[in-house]
């Protein structure tokens, strides 16, 4: 993660005005990238494909590429952090040349498992034979383009992740339009897929042209996962619980049964999917501010200890250090409450552009966009503890988002079904409120922890001793 | 069960061949009908170790105990946590004051096992330990390294908590051959079990580990700065030396006796901060062989024949002696030199040593003959060589003294005694050697052509060093001294021993 802030800063430095809202830009399209373009592309096809496709055909269609997000997002979410650290760790021990060969054994298990866990669901629905060969490629697909997400972020290109994603998206919609029309849903659904085969393939030639590996493919990473069990369960439950409250309503009695195993509750969706959007700025500027301002910091804080700095130097650069994050934490806390606040306030517009039924779902909007403020400082909180290497707690405050949000969210559907999202917003408040308490020890005991929740292993060199610095 | 006596070793007996290893098998083999139980004090347990002595049937239990496999126990019982913080924020502060008095409260919230409030991993991890240590580190005014600070302080103390952990066999006397760990265990021993403790020192332990310390590579040392003036050797490794200094201190403490072997190590005692009216001097004994040496220069191939008795290690100096051996060699014809001592203990001094061998060119004459049995050796050297940093009251020189063979020897520890005699009595025997300066190969090289070059003298100090073996050095007499201190602690009645 820490990488993309460099290149970032690189971009601040040079001072113009211009230049700063270029670095902001680039910063929120690589943090809700993704989301931003499917979305866009997801509406616009919504919007083009009617003469093409009946309602039901695109609701199958809709269903059938958000399951594909969703799922792929809470499988990979499983191994991502995982990956993240080995890239992180061998960037640092300097073995660049490991990155490509774990990367062709990442695709290879992924298009391994992804495909067949694929193919058993659509193995259960009624769909024709040619839409579930597709879809399983769709699957496959998207969960590639996040896990080479991951080793682009490592390679601090963030050009090609906007570029790739652009000429998907657009390929994408156009596909589906023409296909759509000469081979009905499948033909649609291909199309699309098409988009998000190309992303891969762009992603893919940036990687191999970025890292040169004489080795084709190693499986050295696979090893790593015990070691990682923490990360691999943060992982899990963290993007368990992005999708924990969305399954619920998809399977709830208010959900609609589009075909087989697909079920889908637009009105929740559509309104929770725009109301994530707004936590981008916030976290844009998170990315330049805490990975420029906080990260020096945070480094120069490490260094001095390393570094044979004394005790008093260490307690000053831990001052600067919580000055900095109080600064860029207070700064975020502005700017998404005015984020917020107008999205509020606009909310009704945004039901109305949904063709949502406006007094029912008025509530859930801003339900979702209240969720979305407090997810806006989880998400910022729970990286920074993952960058104090405080694994235990990031697990613990993961795990309490999770159930928290599944049970709110259950409580809510079972008994208030007219209170759409209050759930998550209650279950995100909660999370949020944990997430600031462990912050805020972390920090005040900051160098205590650094110091004495070292193990203490053999001493047969203990000059070689240094401290396991967190490198996320 | 319950042993009459248990000996207390540090990385000795019964894995490691010298001086202290033979003195305790030594000691044990001549008390058949005393039982002994024996805990061996070692840094790891992962070294694959084989014992090289054949263990007397009346050792009835051993144990051992590995201080640098840190592992804490949460074990502790519920109490006034803050209290026993107190403790041990007062006994720090009262060390320097050769004071030990708070030590017994100490061990009563933190040790025994019954009643300790702090387990020893809070001990090492909790937010009070962090806070003494970084209020010493203010306190004392290091404005170096505190990340070095930090792992010296737990490395100085995890060993010490380890001991904080081990089960004591049940013994009547403890019997520590050292201070150091051994000595700390002996010192719970005691106020565990309630049973006397006596302390045999061979080497001065604080006076050795400052040697090593002062050595040791691993240890950070800040450059200098002149606004402070530092006597040590870095604050680091001040650190260290207190460590091992409070340890050796604590032993005297508690023991109720100390026994030394000989009046310098008396002395460095009492600097230590050993009480006078405890220690008694029991010198080291030798069993006297029949027969004598052959007669001067008398190998069958007809070549002088040198030997060095001891471990190779550094604080032996080896290589002294290697340099020694090519100043004669360009001198002296027909020499040949063996080195007695086991060669496994520290490889990396051992390869130094035969790489400072080829470089010299001395191949053909040195032999590492490795671990063998002294006696088989000594008779046929024609002088024995001793260049080591620090020893006790080393038995190799008694041993050899034993048959006959004349000594050089560095002037430490005990040699001087060993060589020319203590008392007005003892010096009239005469000289059995001739001392030398700690690292000067040119001295040791000159002695030991003195002695060959003179039939006259290498006859006199042969004499003199059975002589002297004879009168004051005999291993019944150690024997009996030791018999006679058990049993006056066993309350048994005193009975003679007869040889």
């Amino acid at each position: 993660m820490a990488g993309i802030g460099f290149q970032l800063r690189q971009l601040t430095v040079e001072g113009t005005f211009i230049g700063d809202v270029k670095a902001y830009a680039y910063a929120g399209i690589i943090s809700a990238g993704p989301w931003l373009i499917s979305v866009m592309c997801l509406a616009f096809l919504w919007v083009f494909s009617y003469p093409a496709l009946d309602l039901g055909l695109q609701k199958l269609f809709r269903v059938a590429v958000i399951y594909s997000f969703a799922y792929s997002l809470i499988t990979t979410g499983i191994i991502q952090l995982v990956v993240t650290r080995f890239l992180a760790d061998r960037l640092y021990l300097k073995q660049k040349n490991i990155l490509l060969p774990t990367y062709t054994a990442l695709i290879l298990l992924t298009v391994l498992i992804q495909g067949a866990s694929a193919a058993i669901f659509y193995a259960f629905s009624n769909v024709s034979l040619s839409f579930k060969i597709v879809g399983v490629m769709l699957y496959i697909a998207v969960s590639c383009i996040w896990q080479s997400m991951i080793f682009l972020s490592a390679s601090r290109d963030y050009m090609a992740i906007v570029k790739a994603f652009f000429i998907g998206a657009v390929i994408s919609f156009f596909g589906a339009l023409l296909f759509g029309h000469y081979y009905g849903i499948t033909g649609h659904l291909f199309g699309f897929t098409i988009g998000q085969i190309v992303t891969v393939f762009l992603f893919m030639y940036r990687i191999f042209y970025e890292f040169d590996s004489t080795v084709v493919c190693r499986f050295d990473f696979v090893r790593q996962i015990p070691h990682y069990t923490d990360l691999l369960l943060v992982g899990t439950f963290y993007y368990m619980a992005i999708w924990v409250d969305k399954i619920i309503y998809w399977y709830s009695p208010a959900g609609e049964h589009i075909t087989a195993l697909f079920y889908s509750q637009y009105p929740y969706d559509s309104c929770v999917f725009i109301a994530f959007l707004t936590i981008i700025p916030a976290l844009a500027h998170f990315l330049v501010d805490v990975e420029t301002n906080f990260y020096e910091a945070y480094k120069d804080f490490y260094g001095t200890i390393i570094n044979k700095g004394s005790y008093q130097t260490i307690m000053i650069k831990k001052k600067q250090l919580t000055e900095t994050l109080t600064q860029t934490c207070s700064r975020i806390f502005v700017m998404q409450t005015v984020v917020t606040t107008l999205f509020l306030f606009l909310a009704p517009h945004f039901v109305q552009l949904m063709s949502l039924n406006k007094r029912e779902h008025l509530w859930t909007v801003w339900a979702a966009g209240v969720g979305a403020y407090f997810h806006s400082f989880l998400l910022i909180i729970f990286i920074i503890i993952l960058y104090f290497n405080r694994r235990r707690e990031a697990l613990w405050l993961s795990l309490f988002f999770l159930v928290s949000n599944f049970v709110t969210s259950f409580i809510v559907m079972y008994f208030f079904p007219k209170y759409m999202g209050v759930g998550y917003a209650v279950a995100t408040f909660l999370s949020c409120l944990v997430a600031l308490l462990i912050l805020l020890w972390d920090i005040a005991n900051i160098e205590y922890l650094t110091f004495v929740e070292q193990p203490l292993s053999k001493p047969s060199l203990p000059k070689k001793r240094g401290l396991a610095v967190n490198r996320v | 069960m319950k042993t009459d006596v248990c000996i207390i070793t540090e990385g000795t007996y019964p894995y490691v061949y010298g001086g202290v290893s033979s003195w305790i098998h030594n000691l044990v083999s001549s008390m058949p009908d005393i039982t002994f139980s024996l805990v061996n004090i070692s840094a790891q347990g992962d070294v694959f170790k084989s014992p090289k002595y054949k263990i007397p049937a009346n050792i009835l239990q051993f144990k051992e105990i590995f201080v640098h496999d840190y592992k804490q126990t949460h074990q502790k019982t519920k109490g006034n946590e803050q209290d026993a913080w107190r403790v041990i924020y007062e006994f720090y502060r009262t060390i320097d004051k050769n004071d030990f008095s708070l030590f017994e409260e100490l061990y009563n919230k933190l040790i025994k096992k019954e009643t300790r409030i702090l387990s020893t991993h809070d001990l090492l991890h909790s937010k009070r330990c962090w806070e003494l240590l970084t209020e010493y580190f203010i306190k004392t005014g290091y404005a170096s390294s505190f990340v070095d600070y930090f792992w010296t302080m737990r490395f100085i103390h995890a060993p010490i908590l380890k001991i904080f952990d081990a089960t004591i066999p049940d013994a009547s006397i403890y019997h520590p051959v050292c201070t150091g760990y051994a000595g700390f265990l002996a010192v719970i021993a005691k106020l565990e079990k309630k049973s006397p403790m006596i302390l045999t020192e061979h080497g001065i332990y604080t006076h050795e580990r400052k040697i090593e310390i002062g050595k040791a590579e691993w240890i950070y040392t800040p450059e200098e700065k002149s606004n402070r003036a530092m006597a040590g050797m870095g604050y680091l490794k001040d650190l260290w030396i207190k460590k091992f200094d409070t340890l050796s201190r604590l032993a005297y403490f508690f023991a109720d006796k100390i026994i030394t072997l000989s009046e310098v190590n008396y002395r460095m005692q009492l600097e230590g901060g050993a009480d006078s009216s405890k220690i008694e001097i029991v010198s080291n004994g030798v069993p006297l062989p029949e027969v004598p040496r052959s007669p001067y220069r008398n190998n069958k191939n007809g070549r002088t024949r040198l030997g060095f008795v001891g471990r190779v290690v550094p604080i032996k100096d080896v290589k002294t002696f290697i340099r020694a051996i090519k100043i004669l060699a360009n001198e002296i014809k027909n020499i040949e030199v063996q080195i007695l001592g086991p060669t496994d203990e520290d490889q990396g001094y051992f390869d130094e040593c035969q790489t400072l061998i080829e470089m010299l060119e001395l191949e053909k004459m040195i032999t590492f003959v490795g671990n063998i049995d002294v006696n088989e050796y000594l008779p046929s050297l024609d002088v024995m060589v001793l260049t080591s940093v620090s020893e006790g009251q080393p038995l190799s020189v008694l041993e050899a003294m034993s048959y006959g063979v004349p000594i050089v020897a560095t002037d430490v520890g005990a040699c001087r005694e060993l060589v020319c005699g203590i008392t007005d009595e003892d010096r009239a025997v005469g000289s059995s050697g001739i001392l030398t300066s700690v690292g000067s190969p040119q001295e040791t090289a000159d002695a030991i052509k003195t002695i060959l070059e003179n039939p006259a003298q290498w006859e006199m100090m042969s004499k003199a060093g059975r002589e002297r073996v004879k009168r004051f050095y005999k291993a019944e007499r150690m024997t009996q001294d030791y018999r006679n201190l058990y049993e006056t602690l066993l309350q048994r009645e005193a009975t003679v021993w007869q040889a």
